[in-house]
């Protein structure tokens, strides 16, 4: 469960993050949208400790982000536009690099039953410097894991990824969610929230703008009040 | 806003009060009396004569024997005889200096010796009286700089653990007024060195050394945030400024406590005429105030640029 | 917590010695000094002795700084460092790692160039080999721990290449420069350094203390 009450984070006078309040329970999946310079993604940086904020708080499963940040990290993975890899060591060597730096014993059988997950088995020994950029979003998919985080970060996960990738992620996210991670994705396509979130919240300009349930409306009911709200901003 | 001008006015006022004071004063009073030695000829295979002017403490006033601390190559002791009249107030403990023409190379004797006492306003003790008057603005710029430093290093720790803007702007203020009155000490302290110890600078001197390295390291700590705005710049340049401040004083001090660099020669520290001592102090002053001044004006305008940043980057923002 | 060090320092040397990008081109650049040196002192009759402790120090340390600014400079073009900062470990953990694969590369730079030294300046260091390599280990160690937060700190200013040398030189001129040389000097003629030698000890730990204070700090956002 994440906690966040009052968030505010300036850089110089600007204040990307205003006063934000949210709540997200375990096991959901929240899609947060929003026009570029949103402040989604320094959202998502505060929250994996990256960043700390101006003022207000965030808590992790009651573990606040500014004392606990060692235990918050440990409950996150992030997968972002960055893959985060190193080109010169092979799959299987990335995933073993960050298993230690994550404090856990990796069992071969585990690695690379998350290599074929993300269909990459056969090439695990290959420098990643020699992959395509869509098998190194597929491969950072399965580094975002690879220390079975209670919480998942994508930020904008889709870049990059082809249709079959896509679907590999699809794939795994819904499993993800059957097994009661909590996931929020930031994105800004409309179409990929609202297919995959449960609970789809717009932000504009360092503000929470509207928060909606999927159940509640359509893709083109939300479209509309999504352009609606841009528009009046 | 009209009292704070009006303060700013007045501390300016006064500091060029002050500045005034020591100027006269310098030109008017004094010299420094130091227990230090000067010696004037320094390679003995250029002289055959030569005039010889040796300034120490007297040990003995029957032998007249001078209790020398430290002469510059070559090294020798004096003994000086003297007929006549001794001044008056002459006794041990006294500062005298000799004049003498030298004829030996090899022995280093006097043919003709004077005894004179260096008495106040007396500005002939010294190798170069007038060269001598830029100390008193050359030890107050040094001292507002080590301030100025000392400020960086307390308003970055402040920084770091408050968070505050304000605190970096007072750190990044100070730094570089620091390194402009650095850059007065350093220039004007080969001006009076020179005609002084026959060279500009002495590199074996820690504290020279020390003074030279402070100057460099905040010289980095402005270059770093040149054309730099943020928090993450501020926050690096005060780790930089902190380490920058801790590590060159301590090495200092543990130089002088080991003695592993290079001892401290001839210093320009010794006991100092009261007129003299004054006269620094006011000069310690006036500098003191003009930096406190300066510090206020340019904390208003770093605030007033960073602004101006904020408010291009929102405008450019609002482009988009 | 030096499991999380041990783990990046052997990452960050199983990348280097495969690729060789960094290791090699301070391998040259070492030996380049010493050649220059070589040609400058080639019409130079006098006793070499006095220059060869400041000729060793000034190789090491400009080979040393040219390597220091990649140890995160890398990572952070590749965004990777910040997959590092996602890590649940404590800041200070990273920085040993980082202290000791800089510290790795270092030690092999300036045994290289000792050995560069050895044979163009066909200099004997009779006995005095193993002290001297002592003062080496000594001196690189005090100049990775500084260097190592310096090359963290400048990673993320402009200009960092030159900016690691301007901030990096000043501190060390006085605090490990001036006391390996002189200890350096003092092998040599086969006194022992005692001040020298404590003098580096101690800027190795108010360095790695203050590394430990700030560190974090330079991390941060």
């Amino acid at each position: 469960m994440i906690e966040i009450e009052n968030l505010v984070k300036k850089f110089g006078r600007k204040r990307v993050i205003d006063g934000v309040n949210l709540t997200i329970d375990k096991g959901n999946f929240l899609a947060i949208l929003g026009p570029n310079g949103a402040g989604k993604t320094t959202l998502l940086n505060l929250i994996c400790t990256l960043l700390r904020p101006s003022s207000g708080s965030i808590l992790v499963d009651k573990l606040d982000t500014k004392e606990d940040g060692i235990e918050v990290r440990r409950k996150i993975g992030v997968l972002a536009h960055v893959s985060y890899l190193y080109d010169d060591l092979s799959a299987l060597e990335n995933l073993k690099f960050y298993g230690k730096m994550y404090g856990i014993k990796l069992k071969e059988e585990r690695i690379k039953r998350l290599l074929s997950r993300v269909k990459l088995l056969h090439r695990m020994n290959d420098m990643v410097g020699t992959y395509s950029r869509g098998m190194k979003q597929r491969l950072s998919i399965a580094r975002a894991v690879v220390h079975d985080p209670d919480v998942l970060l994508l930020d904008e996960p889709y870049t990059g990824l082809d249709l079959n990738g896509c679907e590999i992620l699809n794939e795994m996210l819904l499993e993800l969610g059957k097994q009661k991670k909590t996931i929020v994705m930031v994105t800004h396509d409309v179409e990929r929230g609202h297919e995959m979130g449960e609970r789809l919240a717009v932000m504009i300009d360092g503000k929470m703008a509207a928060d909606f349930r999927k159940e509640d409306m359509g893709l083109d009911e939300f479209k509309r009040r999504y352009r609606k709200l841009l528009g009046a901003a | 806003m009209t009292d704070r001008k009006l303060l700013d006015l007045g501390l300016l006022v006064t500091a060029f009060v002050f500045i005034l004071a020591t100027v006269f004063m310098a030109i008017y009073s004094v010299q420094l009396v130091g227990t230090d030695v000067s010696v004037v000829a320094m390679n003995p295979s250029e002289y055959t004569e030569y005039e010889l002017r040796v300034k120490g403490v007297v040990a003995d006033v029957n032998g007249l024997e001078f209790g020398l601390e430290d002469i510059a190559t070559p090294t020798f002791e004096l003994k000086v005889t003297h007929t006549g009249e001794l001044p008056s107030g002459f006794g041990p403990g006294a500062i005298v200096y000799v004049k003498g023409v030298l004829t030996d190379t090899q022995q280093l004797t006097f043919e003709s010796t004077e005894i004179e006492m260096a008495t106040q306003g007396d500005s002939a003790g010294w190798v170069a009286p007038y060269a001598q008057k830029i100390f008193y603005f050359h030890t107050p710029a040094a001292w507002v700089s080590y301030l100025a430093f000392g400020i960086v290093l307390v308003a970055s720790v402040l920084f770091l653990i408050k968070g505050s803007e304000r605190w970096d702007r007072i750190a990044k203020s100070s730094a570089e007024i620091g390194v402009i009155f650095c850059t007065l000490a350093i220039i004007t302290g080969p001006i009076w060195a020179k005609p002084e110890w026959g060279v500009y600078w002495r590199w074996e001197d820690t504290k020279l050394l020390t003074t030279f390295v402070l100057w460099l390291i905040y010289l980095g700590y402005v270059a770093l945030r040149v054309g730099a705005h943020g928090e993450h710049i501020a926050r690096i340049a005060a780790v930089y400024g902190i380490i920058g401040f801790v590590a060159v004083p301590l090495s200092f001090i543990s130089s002088r406590i080991w003695n592993s660099l290079h001892p401290n020669p001839v210093g320009h520290e010794g006991s100092m005429s009261a007129i003299a001592g004054m006269t620094l102090l006011i000069g310690v002053i006036a500098l003191s105030l003009f930096f406190i001044y300066l510090l206020k004006r340019r904390v208003e305008i770093v605030k007033l640029k960073e602004e101006i940043e904020d408010l291009k980057d929102e405008i450019e923002g609002g482009m988009e | 917590m030096t499991s999380y060090s041990l783990a990046l320092a052997v990452k960050d040397l199983k990348v280097e010695f495969r690729t060789l990008r960094m290791i090699v081109t301070m391998l040259i650049f070492s030996l380049m000094v010493v050649m220059a040196f070589r040609f400058a002192f080639l019409f130079y009759n006098r006793d070499i002795e006095p220059s060869v402790a400041p000729i060793l120090w000034v190789t090491f340390t400009f080979a040393g700084m040219f390597g220091l600014v990649s140890s995160f400079s890398r990572e952070k073009d590749t965004g990777s460092l910040q997959g590092l900062m996602l890590c649940p470990t404590g800041r200070w953990s990273i920085y040993l790692g980082k202290l000791l694969s800089n510290l790795a590369l270092l030690l092999i730079v300036d045994f290289s160039a000792l050995l560069f030294f050895a044979v163009f300046f066909n200099f004997d260091f009779h006995g005095n080999i193993l002290p001297l390599i002592g003062i080496v280990i000594l001196g690189t160690v005090a100049f990775a721990v500084i260097g190592t937060l310096i090359a963290a700190l400048s990673v993320n200013a402009r200009g960092r290449e030159s900016l690691l040398t301007i901030l990096m030189v000043p501190l060390i001129i006085m605090t490990i420069l001036l006391p390996s040389i002189d200890a350096t000097s003092k092998v040599l003629e086969s006194t022992f350094p005692e001040n020298e030698i404590r003098m580096l000890a101690m800027f190795s730990i108010v360095y790695l203390a203050l590394s430990y204070v700030l560190f974090y700090r330079v991390m941060e956002g």
